[in-house]
């Protein structure tokens, strides 16, 4: 077996390799002198790396994350509503529609008492134009009958 | 996450509490600063929280976590770096609160600290999630979005860096 690489032997002395393979490894180490020294100082590393532990006890942060995770919850459901429904918009949106429908009420009822308020009704004019008259037409639909019968007639190429 | 995802705040309490410790340590440990520690775990958990209902299992769960507590932690460096801190400086800070609290006990935890904080960023990164989150050089690979070859360079010269320093404070502490 040739020497053990180096990010192996680092990965041996964590205790990370594969059972079969840190079998191998270990086999090699204690038959070759080399990778036993090299095995040691990694030991040793690993070791004094060991020494720098990190207390946590007085860094629970579980209750500040449900309380900012709460807030969170509430603040997505109150962007989920329309914005016109959301609290404090609904109160001042119904105050002004109901101003508007008061203001077209009170509109609607003064302006029977305006001057320019009622139109004298025009009664439709009886009197035939003089051009229908002239062609012996009663109303003016009846021109553009003429005009397309006119249009249609089978003499027409003839004249 | 099923329970989150049909709107279960007690879920996310749940999966807090389960989970605060590893995403604490390892955003202080890249961070070297509790108050920025705290707050990249609790957007951490609030950003699990809204992509609960669109979450579908590709990969463990923890590799999920840790990818968004990496992601949040490489904005925080941008923003210190922009800012003109640098870690050096958080940890030499963190360093010499501890010294006055319990300096000999402490001593040899704290040169381990600086000497992980001198490594370059990605160097320290990856040596903390390997030697203190347990990742193999596989899933740091997942977390990072750094191809798997670059994540074993990194840890061989990670290492062989720590190695050096280590020997030295071995020998000043001697």
């Amino acid at each position: 077996m040739e020497h053990v690489s180096k990010i192996e032997l680092i990965e041996y002395v964590a205790g990370r390799l594969s059972a079969s393979r840190h079998e191998e490894v270990r086999k090699h180490i204690t038959a070759c002198e080399e990778c036993s020294g090299r095995w040691r100082g990694a030991v040793e590393t690993w070791n004094a790396l060991g020494q720098w532990n990190v207390d946590t006890a007085d860094h629970d942060v579980a209750d500040k994350i449900i309380a900012r995770a709460e807030k969170a919850e509430s603040n997505r459901k109150q962007l989920r509503l329309p914005r016109i429904l959301r609290v404090g918009l609904l109160p001042t949106a119904l105050s002004v529609a109901a101003s508007i429908i008061i203001a077209i009420g009170v509109g609607h009822k003064l302006g029977k008492y305006s001057v320019t308020g009622s139109m004298p009704s025009v009664p439709p004019s009886t009197n035939r134009p003089e051009y229908l008259a002239a062609l012996g037409l009663e109303w003016s639909s009846e021109l553009a009958w003429l005009v397309l019968e006119d249009d249609d007639s089978p003499n027409k190429g003839d004249q | 996450m099923a329970r989150l995802a049909e709107g279960d705040i007690a879920a996310l309490g749940d999966i807090v509490r389960k989970h605060q410790d590893r995403v604490l340590s390892l955003s202080y440990r890249v961070l070297g600063d509790w108050h920025r520690a705290e707050d990249v775990a609790q957007e951490t958990f609030l950003r699990v929280h809204r992509a609960a209902k669109h979450y579908k299992p590709k990969a463990k769960f923890t590799t999920w976590l840790y990818r968004i507590v990496v992601n949040l932690c490489f904005d925080e460096q941008r923003k210190r770096a922009k800012a003109g801190a640098s870690l050096e400086n958080a940890g030499s800070e963190v360093l010499a609160e501890s010294d006055y609290n319990a300096a000999e006990k402490k001593e040899l935890a704290e040169l381990v600290r600086a000497s992980v904080n001198e490594l370059p960023e990605r160097q320290r990164l990856a040596v903390i999630l390997h030697r203190y989150d347990g990742l193999s050089h596989g899933e740091i690979s997942e977390v990072t979005g750094w191809t798997k070859s670059a994540v074993e360079s990194l840890l061989v010269r990670a290492y062989a860096n720590l190695r050096g320093k280590l020997e030295k404070m071995r020998d000043f502490l001697e």
